[in-house]
């Protein structure tokens, strides 16, 4: 039998718990959720409201939920990464073996950039986007669920590589050649990771592609492309890099599938292949992928400090070229990750000068966002808390960045643990950061009501002190000369007390993430103390608080005319007072069971081709093609929601603004 | 009756800084008595590279200081409960944004002229000018430990590196196997060794001593093990200890060469008194789709036709 729950008999016993865990995990995780439904009689409402929904908001939340577990998922991991690292030294060899531990930190990197990163890029610019630009939704409303469906497929999948066959990749997130070929990596572990990157990765590339358009078409009536709130342009910047570099992420991981299923020698060892091509590859989308992450984390930050300061955002217009100098450049410099493959200096120094190029437009952005505080009245909000946590991490990893992006300095530090924490610091104190300031900002709009601000600002304290204790040290045993993915290291090194702390600083982070769940509780359970019956709680700038908390289904009862940047802080000014409006009939999309059919096809496909099980191949393939046939005969998609019901919801709005 | 604590933003400011140098100063204890490879260097490349390092973290404090400056400032002046009489909603200044595109842009500048020459200085493919013999020493990772071959002593040595100080060190390098990076801190940057490639790495040391070296990127479950120390001798101990070598009883041929490259993890250093010739052409060049053929020099002539007639298809 292929699939059995424990395949590898050979593993130690530590091993084999902590594995068992992490399946009991899984499973018990899945059983639960499957029992609570039909208990609670749930089923029926979460597929009429949530699985088929079109609706962008929903979509949103369930990007943000799925993401949310995997965060988890992910910090898990840090766990024992951080436990194997404190303890495995001199004759201590911790509690994984060297094999396990590479599968940890690979599961590590792949779900938090893959699934928890992109989860959260993806659910905030659902959530808002349409919203900010006037608009009633994006462009394809079908396509918007269909990629949230694949990019779940993905996760679904990625987990279920514990489950059958019991092994993850251990290869590194980013699985170079020749290691991740099968002469060296002959298990399913590096299957799956393709597997559910690839299908996840064509759901992004959907979305980009979906929210280029939605920017480009889908503005209220006056919104010239100059007068898009800022997080509009880092959103259009960002998805324009999805665009163009996601395909070559398809492309890379169809090469290394070949190489792996049907023998073809694109990354081998032998048979003329070039494992280099594949580094090449593989950055060429890595890098701009770095920046999709971030992009839309500036964004939320001009909003945010713009909000909270009571002032016009200073610069807007150097903040949009900046993003798109930072956007257009980050397609030069893929070669700084890997100076060290010993191109000559020429192609070393042309890299490493437009690495440093990049920090201009970026240093640009940080002092406009701290004069929109200068002279401005800044109200303290949690949001604001992660912003001054995200300017002083910021800061010093974007130091370390430009240090490393000297080829001769990154020689040193290249795969050291400085450069560790140098990505961390750009991912977390960047953009981790922006996106847990963007839902404590934007989630009212959503939900109806406010997160619990003292929790909040406890979180945001935690976490910066937690991110401090657990990376300072990293800095300097990247300067000891402590190497990556380390599972053991000799006692006289002395860094054991240095990994230590970090160890303390990943328990001060879980604090935070537990105090975060905490805040999402007991503002749930107490959303009557914090509703928010204005539709604008924080005194917003941008057309998302002109309409009611939490927005209704079809966003505006009436399309807003722009006339300002800061559209709705004109309108409060000028002090327009509610005039009797007249409502018209308004069309929206049906639900669809479209996307997560197709999606349940690619991962049925998926989980196919790694297991060999030809029949299942066949099946899903031909599913495929029957559903999208169904779909393109059926002519109901769309329904009118007439203007006598339009002008009931809006008078039930409560304190309703215009 | 208890006192309530009020919490203001100078008290958290303070607290803040208060852990920090707290935990500034733990750190400090649990590392003073340690090596910092990066920052001890033996031998001019190191050494060029750290002061490359010192003033590029130079320049950047020039961003640093002010925005650390800046951010400080505006949180203590203009939060919401001070009222400032200076609030102006509407704020914009040309002239300033100028100026922060000017401070990165002449940043960037001139550390990008320092780039530009120090990468062509301090490129690790080019041979160091010296007036000592070059020592050429030829590197091989396999799973999961480095192989070093002298070819100009006829020894190899395992997990283990012995070299002159003062002698330029040629290292070529490659892989048996999946890619590797040769790391020795001390001594200078890193060069990823890599299957049916040769790239090179030019090293020296300057003091005698034992440095840690080993590599930089993840090979698959022995990685953790393939560390070794370098030791530096000057020149006579080294010539000696290289001419005593000779005597060891192993020898390394082609034939036992697959031997060695079987899957191995942690192995303790060992040497090779006897080395036969072309081991290391070998191991590059073996996936090449035709060897040159050792009788007459020339390439098989199946080979070549075999290949055209593929292009042909």
């Amino acid at each position: 039998m292929i699939i059995s729950l424990f395949s590898s008999t050979s593993v130690p016993s530590t091993d084999r718990l902590v594995l068992f865990f992490g399946q009991a995990m899984v499973v018990g995780a899945a059983l639960l959720i499957a029992l609570a439904l039909v208990y609670f009689k749930k089923v029926g409402w979460l597929w009429k409201n949530w699985v088929t929904s079109l609706d962008h908001k929903k979509i949103g939340i369930m990007y943000l939920v799925v993401a949310g577990v995997m965060l988890l998922r992910g910090l898990a991991d840090t766990v024992l990464l951080r436990f194997q690292q404190a303890t495995s030294s001199g004759t201590s060899h911790g509690i994984v073996s060297s094999n396990h531990y590479q599968q940890i930190f690979t599961a590590h990197g792949t779900m938090m950039i893959f699934f928890v990163a992109m989860g959260l890029v993806f659910g905030i610019i659902n959530l808002i986007l349409p919203l900010q630009i006037g608009s009633r939704d994006v462009a394809f409303p079908l396509l918007n669920n269909l990629s949230f469906w694949m990019y779940a497929a993905g996760a679904i999948l990625i987990n279920l590589s514990l489950v059958f066959g019991g092994e993850f990749a251990a290869t590194g997130w980013l699985a170079y050649p020749p290691l991740s070929e099968l002469q060296f990596s002959p298990g399913v572990g590096v299957d799956y990771w393709i597997w559910s990157i690839q299908i996840a990765g064509i759901g992004t590339l959907l979305s980009g592609i979906n929210f280029i358009t939605t920017i480009l078409t889908k503005r209220a009536p006056g919104m010239t492309m100059m007068k898009m709130p800022v997080f509009v342009w880092s959103v259009l910047a960002a998805m324009t890099l999805v665009a163009a570099a996601f395909p070559i992420l398809t492309v890379t991981l169809v090469l290394l599938t070949l190489d792996r299923t049907i023998g073809t020698h694109f990354f081998t060892t032998a048979g003329g292949g070039n494992a280099m091509m594949y580094v090449n590859l593989i950055w060429a989308w890595g890098h701009p992928e770095v920046y999709i992450l971030i992009l839309p984390a500036f964004g939320i930050y001009s909003e945010i400090v713009a909000t909270f300061s009571r002032k016009r955002l200073f610069g807007y217009a150097s903040m949009v070229y900046a993003i798109i100098a930072i956007a257009g450049l980050s397609f030069l410099v893929w070669l700084h990750h890997f100076f060290t493959m010993g191109a000559g200096a020429n192609v070393n120094a042309f890299f490493g000068i437009m690495t440093m190029v990049i920090a201009i437009p970026t240093g640009l952005k940080v002092f406009n966002w701290l004069f929109t505080m200068y002279r401005g009245r800044i109200n303290f909000a949690s949001p604001m808390i992660w912003f001054i946590g995200f300017v002083i991490t910021f800061s010093i990893g974007g130091a370390a960045g430009v240090m490393l992006g000297v080829p001769p300095i990154d020689f040193q530090l290249h795969n050291t643990l400085f450069l560790v924490a140098h990505f961390h610091t750009m991912i977390i104190g960047g953009a981790l950061f922006g996106y847990f300031a963007g839902i404590a900002y934007w989630f009212p709009k959503v939900f109806g009501f406010k997160l619990d601000e003292k929790l909040g600002k406890i979180a945001a304290y935690l976490w910066i002190a937690g991110f401090i204790c657990a990376f300072t040290p990293l800095y300097i045993l990247g300067l000891m000369g402590a190497t990556r993915r380390l599972d053991h290291y000799d006692a006289s090194l002395g860094w054991q007390g240095l990994f230590i702390v970090a160890g303390v600083g990943v328990v001060i982070i879980f604090a935070g993430v537990g105090v975060q769940l905490l805040m999402f509780y007991l503002s749930i359970k107490n959303r009557k103390k914090n509703l928010d019956t204005t539709g604008d709680p924080w005194n917003g700038r941008t057309l998302e608080w002109s309409t009611t908390s939490p927005a209704p289904v079809y966003n505006f009862a009436i399309i807003p005319t722009v006339a300002d940047r800061d559209e709705f802080f004109r309108v409060k000014q000028l002090g327009v007072t509610q005039s009797k409006r007249k409502f018209t009939a308004i069309v929206m999309p049906n639900n669809s069971s479209f996307g997560i059919f197709m999606a349940g096809w690619a991962l049925m496909f998926a989980f196919s081709v790694i297991w060999h099980f030809w029949p299942t191949i066949v099946l899903a393939i031909v599913g495929s093609i029957a559903t999208f046939v169904l779909r393109s005969f059926n002519d109901d998609i769309t329904h009118i929601i007439p203007a006598a019901e339009i002008e009931a919801i809006e008078n039930k709005r409560v304190g309703a603004l215009l | 009756m208890t006192k309530r604590i009020v919490i203001t933003p100078s008290k958290i400011f303070i607290s803040a800084l208060f852990l920090f140098l707290l935990f500034c100063f733990i750190l400090f204890l649990l590392v003073r008595h340690h090596t910092f490879a990066v920052l001890s260097p033996a031998g001019q490349i190191a050494q060029s590279e750290l002061n490359l390092m010192k003033f590029a973290a130079l320049l950047s404090l020039i961003v640093i200081i002010p925005v650390f400056g800046i951010l400080f400032y505006v949180i203590f002046t203009f939060r919401e409960s001070k009222k400032s009489k200076k609030y102006a909603p509407e704020y914009s200044n040309v002239l300033l944004e100028l100026v922060w595109w000017a401070i990165p842009l002449g940043i960037i500048t001139i550390l990008s002229i320092v780039t530009w020459n120090q990468t062509h200085q301090l490129d690790p493919f080019k041979s160091l000018s010296s007036n000592q013999t070059h020592v050429r020493i030829q590197a091989v990772a396999m799973n999961w430990k480095w192989l070093f071959i002298y070819p100009d002593y006829g020894i190899a040595t395992v997990n283990e590196l012995t070299i002159p100080t003062d002698h330029p060190i040629d290292f070529s390098i490659t892989s048996e196997g999946p890619m590797n990076s040769l790391w020795i801190p001390q001594l200078g940057g890193q060069i990823y060794a890599m299957a049916g490639m040769n790239t090179e790495l030019h090293l020296i040391a300057s003091k005698t001593g034992i440095y840690r070296g080993g590599s930089a990127n993840i090979s698959g479950s022995g990685f953790a093990g393939m560390h070794f120390n370098v030791s530096a001798f000057n020149t006579q101990t080294f010539s000696r200890w290289a001419s005593s070598m000779t005597f060891q009883p192993q020898t390394l041929t082609k034939g036992t060469l697959r031997q060695l490259a079987e899957p191995s993890e942690n192995v303790e250093p060992f040497v090779f008194g006897t080395v036969e010739n072309g081991i290391y052409d070998t191991i590059v060049n073996q996936y090449m789709p035709f060897q040159p053929d050792p009788d007459n020099g020339k390439t098989n002539a199946m080979s070549v036709h075999s290949m055209s007639s593929m292009e042909g298809m």
